[in-house]
C-alpha cells in the first residue's frame, strides 16, 4: 500500500470530523411536531441556562459496494456517509448569541461532500427556511473548508434545527459522540451502522456509563442505536482532564470486517473477495506507522533522490561539526537540529505528501520531522526508537479504541549501551533528555525494530527534576529598611516554559523579558528588574540573581516591626484550589517542588516578639516543611513544598484543598520584632 | 477572535495594499543585498526588513496603480511564520500580478509559481461573512540568512480603496520608501499621522505628472507595550485623500466633514426609512404616549435585545447599512444595522435621533483627524431627548440605557446630520456613572476567623463588563465566579452566600452582595500585623523604566470603598497610616483610617480621569499610585490588649 499521508483510512484532519460530526438519519419532522416538542422546555423550567438541546442525532454509516473501475474490473470500496441532526431551542438573549451562527467542523476538498440544512422555528410555529447569503461555504486551508451559517429570525423561544450531511470517499472507521453539551440535552442518539456480523467495539468515559446495546438487522446491514434521555450539561472545571468535555462519551469503531461479512453485503461468492480480512488493532496501527518510518516505503517518489542527496550533504554538514562523546553529539545535534529544521504547526496551510521532502524544505510537522530526524540518527549509526504519543492536551489515548489517529506526535529514544536519550524532534525549546509535561505521564506506543510494537507509559519527571528555588540573603536595619540579595535556580518544566515563550516573542533578550515577567509574578514585593542578572545558563538548569534595597519595607507600630516573610517564598499553590468541590479529577500539569532558603539579619536591638513556627504536612499528594531558626540575630527559613501525585481524584479534593488551605495559611509567615531603644 | 473584536471591524474596510501599472519586475541582486549593513539593534531582531517600497501611481479621479516590494531577511530560526505572505484584496483594489522569491543561505532559490497561492476568505479566524478575500502563499524551510522578496501589483477602482502607507512596522526597517505619482490635475491631499507629509523629493515630469517621494531609514521596530496607545495612532503614516470626484455608493467629498456627512446621510438614508416593523415595533409599545425619555429607553432595549449582532459584509455593505426592514426581518444586524433600526424607531416615536460614526478608543486618535470614511469602524446612535444628547449603542448586550462600552466611552465620534462639520468626543461616563463601589463590614471573631459582608455596587461600564463576565461564565457557578473576580487577595474564603441584582441590561446597576468567612484572617498571636482591606484599589502602575509613548490610562471612573471592621474584645488595631490626598489633572484620591473602638474605619475615593498621561507626567503618576499602594497596602497592627 502506498502511504501517502501518516493516517491511511481516518486521514490526521478526519479527527476534528469524527469528533464534531453528527448526523441525521431521520427525516426532519413536521414543524408542528417540532413546536410542540419544545413546549415544555421553557426558562422557567430552565432558569439556568440559555438554550436546550432538544435533540442531538448522529447516523454513522459505513457502507461498501463494488465499484467498476475498468471493464469487467471491479473493486471493492468502503465509503462513509455521516448525517447529524441538532435541534435547539433558544431561552435566552444569552442563547441568541451562543446558538445564532452556526459554524461546521472542517472538511477537507478532496475527500468530503458535504451538505447543510438548516431552519429556525418561531415561537407561534413558523417554519422559516436558511438560504442564500445566510450559508456561507468558506476556504479555511489549502484543502480545507467550512460552512457557516447566521440563522436569521431568531429570538427567544425559537427552535433551530440543523442537519448535516457527510459522505466521506476515504472510510471513516471510528468516532466518539459526546451525549453531553454545555447546557441540557433532552434526547441525544447515536446510530452506527455496518455490514451485517462486522465486530464493533465500543467504550465509553465514564465508565460503564452508557450500557450495552445489541445490533438490530437493517437489510444486509447492522444497526447499533445508543440512546440517552435528559442528559445534564457537563461540567468545565479548571485543570479538568480533556477527556472529561462532552461526557458521558460513547468511543466506537469496527474492530473486524471478514471476507464473508463484506461478500455479504455484495451478495457475491466470498471466494471472489480477495485480499486480507480488515481488522483494526494496535498491532496494525504499530505496522502502519513502521512502515511511515522506514524510508523504504517513499523510495518510489520520483524526487526521492534529490531528497536522499540533501539528507546526506546535510549528516555532512552535522558531522564536519560534531565532537565528544555519544552524550555530547546528541546534544549538539538536537540543537543543530532544531536550528536547521522549521516546525510547522499549522494543518490547514502545511500537508506533506512525503517525509523525505523535510530534507530540501527544512520544516515539517512532528511527523516529518521525527522522521528527520530518525534517519540522521541512523546514518550516525545510532540505535533509535520512535515513540508514538497523544499531546493530554489532545486526549488520551484510549487503549480500547485502537485507530490509527491516536497519536499526534512522535518522539524519538536513542539508545546507547544502558542508557536512554529522548529527543523531542518537534518543539524546539527541548533540548536533550527534556520532554515538554505535554507528553508525560501518558501512554505511548514504541515502534521496536522487529516490526512490533509495545505500550509503555511514559514517566513523569519526578517533581525535584520541575523545581524553583530561591537563596535570599536580607539584612534589616533598625528603621525597618531592607537590603537583599536573590539567587534563583530553575529547572525542568520552570527553564522549559521560559524558553518556550522566549522563543515565540523571538526577539533578542526575550529569555531575560520572560524571566523578569515570571519572577515579577513569584516576588512581586521585592523582585528588582533592573539587577537581574543571568549567573548560568545550563541544559537543565537556569541561575539568576538579583539585589534590592526597600526603604520603609517593614510596618511599624510604636515599638513593633513587622517583617512579612512571606514575600520570599514563591507558591503557586492556591489557585488551584478554586471551587468548594470538584465533579472531576484534577490534573496538574506536572510534578513540582519549590525550595525557599532565607535568611534575615535583624538589626541589634531587638527581640523577636512573635517568631512564626516550624510546620510539616505531609501526605500523599504534597509534602510541605517550614523550618525557623533563630542563629545569633539571624533568622533562617527553610520551605519546602512538593507536588508528589499529578492527580488529585474528585473525591480527594476536599481533603486536598484543606491542606492547601493549611499551608497557605502558614505561608503568610511574619515575625515581629520589638525595638528596645525607643 | 472573539465577536467584541469582530465587532468594531464591522463598519469599514480598506485593503491593505494596492497596485501598479508596470508590469516588468526584478528581484534585488545579491550585490543590492549585501549592500545593506545591519546596526547592532537590528542584528538583535529575529527579522529584518531591507527594504519596503511602495508606489502609487494615480492615473485619474478614481484609478490608480499601486505596487509593493517588500524585501525580508530572517536572522534567526524558529520564525517559520515570516515565509507566510497573506495579501488582501476586494472588488476595488483587485491584485494584477504577484512575484516572490526566497534567496536560502546556501545559494538556491525559491520562485512563487501560481499554484503556490491559495484564496482563502479574509476572516478565517470568526464569523463574519464577507466576500474580501486574501491571497495567501508560504515559502518552506525559512530559516537564518533566508531572504523573501516579494512584490505586489493592484488596480484600485476606487481612490478610498488605496491603504495608508505605514512607515513603521514590528520589525525594523533599513529602507522605507514611499512613491506617489498623479496627474497635475487631480488634487491629491496627503494627511501625515505622526510624521509630515511635506515629501522629501518633489518631480515634476515633462508630461505633467507630479512624483512626491518620501523616504526613512534605520526605522526601529515598533513594539506594543501594555497602556501605551493603539498602535494606530503612534506609527507614523500617510493617508492619501483626493477630495473630489470621488464615489462610495453615492458622491463623497471629502474637502470637508460636511462632505463626509452629507456622503454618509445620502448612503444611510433608504435604510432608514421606516417599513411596517419599525411602525410595528413603535405602535405596539405605545412609546408614543410615553415621556421622551422613558419611550428612547423603551426602544433601545427592545432593539438591543431583539437584534443579535451578526456582519455580513457583501460589496458595498461594509459601508452602506441594510434596511431597517431587512435587519427586522433577519434580528441580527452589524452595528451599523442595530443603530439604523434604533434610529428609525426613534425618529418614528418623535425623537430625534442620528446615526454616529465612531473612531473606538482602542483604535486611538489622530492629533488633527481629516475627513475619511477609514476613520471609522463602529456605529452607534445620538437620540435628542429634550436639550440632551444620549448615545446609545444597541450593539452593548450588556449596557444600560445611556451607557457606552468602554472602548466607545471617549472615542472620536462624527454624529451623520446636516451640516456638522467637526469630530465630537464621545462623553466619558456623564449619562451614569463608571462607578465601582464597596461597602465592606468586616467582624473578627475571637478564633481570628473574619465574618465579612460586602456590598458591591457597579455602575456604567462596570456594570456592562460585569454583565458581559457573568454571561459568559461558562459554568462557572456563581460562586466561583465571585471568588474569580473578587478574591484574589483571599483564595481560601468561604463563601456563603452571593445574591446578585441588576443581571439584565433594563436594570440601571448592578448589586452583588457577598458573605463569606475567612479562616485565620489574624492569627491566634499577641501581636499580628495584618493588611484588611479585602477590596484595595487595583491599578496598572507604570513601570519604573522610561517610556517612549503616553502612558493610557483608559475610560474614566470612580471607585469608592467604605470599610467597616471590628474585631472582638481583647484585640486593637493600630498603626495606621495617616490620611492620603492627591490630586492631579489624572487622577484625585482621597482616603482616610480612623479607629472605632477596637477596629478601624476606612474610607476611599478614587476618581480616575479620561486621559492620556504624556512622557514626562509618568513619573509622577506612578509616584501617586505608589503612594496609593503603599497607603492601602499597609499592615494594621492588631495586639492583644493586656
Amino acid at each position: 500500500m502506498k502511504i501517502r499521508v501518516p493516517i491511511p483510512i481516518e486521514s490526521g484532519r478526519a479527527v476534528i470530523v469524527a469528533a464534531a460530526l453528527s448526523a441525521v438519519a431521520m427525516s426532519i419532522s413536521s414543524c408542528q411536531e417540532t413546536y410542540y416538542a419544545g413546549q415544555n422546555v421553557t426558562r422557567e423550567s430552565y432558569p439556568d441556562f440559555g438554550a436546550v438541546v432538544l435533540l442531538e442525532r448522529r447516523s454513522h454509516t459505513f457502507k461498501v459496494a463494488l465499484e467498476l473501475v475498468r471493464t469487467y474490473h471491479y473493486e471493492i470500496t468502503g465509503r462513509t456517509e455521516i448525517e447529524e441532526f441538532r435541534r435547539i431551542k433558544i431561552l435566552t438573549e444569552e442563547g441568541l448569541e451562543r446558538y445564532g451562527d452556526f459554524v461546521s467542523s472542517i472538511y477537507n476538498k478532496e475527500y468530503h461532500q458535504y451538505s447543510v440544512e438548516a431552519s429556525v422555528i418561531s415561537p407561534a410555529g413558523k417554519r422559516r427556511t436558511v438560504g442564500g447569503d445566510e450559508i456561507r461555504r468558506v476556504s479555511v486551508g489549502r484543502s480545507y473548508f467550512q460552512y457557516r451559517i447566521a440563522i436569521p429570525g431568531l429570538e427567544v423561544g425559537s427552535v433551530i434545527e440543523i442537519s448535516e450531511k457527510v459522505k466521506s470517499n476515504v472510510p471513516i472507521l471510528s468516532g466518539n459522540w459526546d451525549f453531553a453539551e454545555e447546557v441540557p440535552t433532552i434526547e441525544s442518539e447515536l446510530v452506527f451502522k455496518v455490514p451485517e456480523d462486522t465486530k464493533v467495539m465500543f467504550s465509553t468515559i465514564p465508565k460503564g456509563e452508557i450500557g450495552k446495546v445489541e445490533p438490530v438487522k437493517e437489510g444486509r446491514y447492522h444497526v447499533y442505536r445508543f440512546r440517552r434521555e435528559n442528559i445534564p450539561p457537563y461540567k468545565k472545571e479548571k485543570y479538568m482532564p480533556p477527556r472529561h468535555i462532552g461526557n458521558p462519551t460513547l468511543y466506537y469503531y469496527v474492530r473486524r470486517m471478514s471476507n464473508e461479512t463484506i461478500a455479504g453485503v455484495l451478495d457475491v461468492e466470498p471466494r471472489f473477495i480477495g485480499g486480507e480480512p480488515y481488522v483494526m488493532t494496535w498491532r496494525k496501527v504499530g505496522e502502519y506507522y513502521a512502515r511511515y518510518f522506514n524510508p523504504e516505503t517513499w523510495q518510489e517518489d520520483e524526487k526521492a533522490e534529490e531528497y536522499r542527496s540533501e539528507c546526506e550533504w546535510l549528516i555532512e554538514a552535522f558531522q564536519g561539526e560534531q565532537g565528544g562523546d555519544t552524550e555530547e553529539t546528541l546534544e549538539h545535534l538536537v540543537r543543530w537540529f532544531h536550528d536547521q529544521f522549521q516546525s510547522i504547526d499549522d494543518e490547514y496551510l502545511y500537508a506533506s505528501k512525503n517525509p523525505e521532502e523535510s530534507y530540501t524544505l527544512r520544516e515539517g510537522g512532528p511527523f516529518e520531522l521525527a522522521y528527520v530526524l530518525h534517519s540522521f540518527l541512523r546514518k550516525l549509526g545510532m540505535r533509535s526508537y520512535i515513540v508514538l504519543l497523544r499531546d493530554v492536551t489532545d486526549g488520551i489515548v484510549n487503549r480500547k479504541t485502537p485507530t490509527y489517529n491516536a497519536f499526534t506526535h512522535p518522539i524519538i529514544v536513542v539508545g546507547h549501551g544502558r542508557d536512554e536519550f529522548w529527543i523531542d524532534p518537534f518543539n524546539p525549546y527541548c533540548r536533550l533528555n527534556q520532554l515538554s509535561w505535554k507528553c508525560q505521564g501518558i501512554e505511548s506506543m514504541w515502534l521496536l525494530p522487529s516490526n512490533d510494537y509495545v505500550f509503555k507509559k511514559i514517566p513523569y519527571d519526578r517533581p525535584e527534576l520541575n523545581s524553583i528555588e530561591n537563596v535570599e540573603e536580607i539584612t534589616i536595619d533598625e528603621e525597618g529598611n531592607i537590603a537583599g540579595v536573590s539567587r534563583i535556580t530553575m529547572t525542568g518544566q520552570y527553564l522549559l516554559g521560559l524558553r518556550r515563550r522566549a522563543l515565540e516573542n523571538g526577539e533578542a533578550g526575550s529569555l531575560e523579558k520572560e524571566l523578569a515577567s515570571f519572577l515579577e509574578r513569584m516576588f512581586p514585593e521585592v523582585f528588582d528588574e533592573g539587577s537581574l542578572e543571568i549567573v548560568k545558563e545550563g541544559n537543565d538548569s537556569l541561575e539568576v540573581t538579583y539585589r534590592y534595597e526597600m526603604p520603609g519595607f517593614t510596618e511599624i507600630s510604636g515599638s513593633y516591626m513587622n517583617v512579612d516573610l512571606s514575600h520570599w517564598i514563591a507558591s503557586s499553590l492556591h489557585d488551584l484550589f478554586e471551587g468548594e468541590k470538584r465533579e472531576h479529577d484534577i490534573r496538574f500539569p506536572y510534578l513540582k517542588s519549590e525550595k525557599s532558603r532565607v535568611k534575615v539579619k535583624l538589626p541589634v536591638n531587638v527581640t523577636i516578639k512573635e517568631m512564626p513556627l516550624g510546620r510539616n504536612i505531609e501526605d500523599d499528594y504534597i509534602g510541605y516543611e517550614l523550618d525557623v531558626l533563630d542563629e545569633e540575630g539571624t533568622v533562617i527559613i527553610s520551605r519546602d513544598l512538593i507536588f508528589r501525585q499529578s492527580t488529585v481524584p474528585a473525591e480527594k479534593y476536599t481533603a486536598v484543598k484543606e491542606k492547601a488551605q493549611r499551608i497557605y495559611e502558614i505561608d503568610r509567615v511574619t515575625m515581629v520584632l520589638e525595638r528596645a531603644s525607643l | 477572535m472573539n465577536r467584541r473584536l469582530a465587532l468594531y471591524s464591522c463598519l469599514l474596510f480598506l485593503a491593505a495594499i494596492g497596485s501598479c501599472r508596470r508590469q516588468s519586475f526584478e528581484f534585488l541582486s545579491m550585490d543590492d543585498i549585501d549592500a545593506y549593513e545591519l546596526t547592532e539593534a537590528q542584528e538583535d531582531a529575529h527579522t529584518v526588513i531591507l527594504l519596503n517600497e511602495e508606489r502609487v501611481e494615480i492615473t485619474g479621479e478614481r484609478e490608480a496603480y499601486w505596487e509593493r516590494r517588500i524585501v525580508k531577511k530572517v536572522l534567526e530560526s524558529g520564525h517559520p511564520d515570516e515565509g507566510v505572505f497573506a495579501i488582501p484584496e476586494n472588488r476595488f483594489a483587485k491584485i494584477i500580478s504577484i512575484e516572490a522569491r526566497a534567496l536560502y543561505p546556501d545559494g538556491t532559490e525559491k520562485i512563487l509559481a501560481p499554484g503556490d497561492i491559495e484564496t482563502f476568505s479574509s476572516f478565517r479566524d470568526y464569523v463574519l461573512y464577507s466576500d474580501a478575500t486574501s491571497r495567501i502563499f508560504r515559502f518552506s524551510g525559512v530559516r537564518p540568512e533566508t531572504v523573501l522578496e516579494v512584490h505586489v501589483r493592484k488596480r484600485i477602482t476606487n481612490l478610498l480603496y488605496c491603504p495608508p502607507a505605514v512607515f513603521q512596522d514590528e520589525l525594523p526597517i533599513l529602507e522605507r520608501r514611499y512613491r506617489l505619482i498623479h496627474p497635475e490635475d487631480v488634487k491629491v491631499q496627503v494627511h501625515g499621522v505622526n510624521m509630515t507629509e511635506t515629501p522629501g523629493t518633489i518631480i515634476e515630469h515633462d508630461d505633467g505628472r507630479i512624483e512626491r517621494v518620501w523616504e526613512r531609514t534605520a526605522v526601529e521596530r515598533f513594539e506594543h507595550k501594555p497602556h501605551m496607545p493603539p498602535r494606530e495612532a503612534v506609527v507614523p503614516a500617510l493617508w492619501l485623500t483626493v477630495a473630489e470626484g470621488q464615489k462610495l455608493g453615492v458622491e463623497l467629498d471629502l474637502s470637508s466633514w460636511e462632505g463626509l456627512g452629507y456622503w454618509y446621510s445620502e448612503l444611510s438614508r433608504p435604510s432608514l426609512t421606516p417599513g411596517s416593523r419599525v411602525r410595528d415595533i413603535v405602535a405596539r409599545s405605545g412609546v408614543s404616549s410615553m415621556p421622551p425619555k422613558a419611550a428612547a429607553e423603551y426602544l433601545y432595549h427592545e432593539v438591543r435585545s431583539r437584534l443579535r449582532y451578526v456582519s455580513i459584509i457583501l460589496g458595498l455593505s461594509g459601508y452602506r447599512p441594510h434596511t431597517a426592514e431587512e435587519t427586522l426581518e433577519n434580528l441580527y444586524g452589524d452595528c451599523k444595522d442595530q443603530s439604523v433600526v434604533l434610529v428609525s424607531a426613534l425618529r418614528e416615536a418623535g425623537i430625534p435621533a442620528h446615526l454616529v460614526l465612531v473612531r473606538t478608543a482602542d483604535r486611538g486618535r489622530f492629533e488633527n483627524p481629516f475627513p475619511h470614511p477609514g476613520y471609522f469602524n463602529h456605529a452607534i446612535t445620538a437620540a435628542r431627548i429634550g436639550k440632551r444628547v444620549i448615545y446609545l449603542d444597541p450593539t452593548c448586550e450588556t449596557c444600560s440605557f445611556g451607557v457606552l462600552p468602554y472602548s466607545v466611552q471617549g472615542a472620536d465620534a462624527f454624529v451623520v446630520r446636516e451640516g456638522e462639520r467637526r469630530l465630537t468626543r464621545l462623553p466619558v461616563g456623564r449619562f451614569r456613572e463608571n462607578a465601582y463601589d464597596v461597602a465592606s463590614v468586616i467582624s473578627v471573631q475571637g478564633s481570628g476567623t473574619a465574618v465579612v459582608r460586602d456590598t458591591i455596587t457597579l455602575d456604567g461600564f462596570h456594570a456592562s463588563r460585569f454583565r458581559y463576565t457573568y454571561r459568559n461564565r461558562k459554568g462557572t457557578s456563581v460562586e466561583d465566579l465571585a471568588k474569580r473576580l473578587f478574591f484574589d487577595e483571599m483564595p481560601f474564603s468561604a463563601i456563603d452566600s452571593v445574591a446578585i441584582e441588576g443581571l439584565d441590561a433594563e436594570s440601571e446597576g448592578v448589586r452583588i452582595v457577598l458573605a463569606y468567612t475567612i479562616p485565620g484572617f489574624l492569627e491566634d498571636r499577641s501581636i499580628v500585623f495584618v493588611n484588611p482591606l479585602l477590596h484595595r484599589l487595583h491599578y496598572p502602575v507604570p513601570q519604573d523604566r522610561e517610556y517612549r509613548y503616553p502612558y493610557h490610562l483608559g475610560a474614566g471612573f470612580v471607585s469608592r470603598c467604605l470599610v467597616t471592621l471590628v474585631v472582638a474584645e481583647g484585640r486593637g488595631a493600630t498603626g495606621f497610616p495617616d490620611s492620603l490626598s492627591i490630586d492631579n489633572p489624572y487622577f484625585s484620591y482621597t482616603g482616610g483610617w480612623e479607629r472605632k473602638g477596637g477596629g478601624f474605619e476606612f474610607t476611599r475615593c478614587f476618581r480616575l480621569e479620561d486621559g492620556i498621561v504624556p512622557v514626562d507626567g509618568i513619573d509622577g503618576v506612578r509616584d501617586a499610585f505608589m503612594a496609593v499602594r503603599e497607603f492601602e497596602g499597609a499592615k494594621i497592627c492588631f495586639a492583644k490588649e493586656e
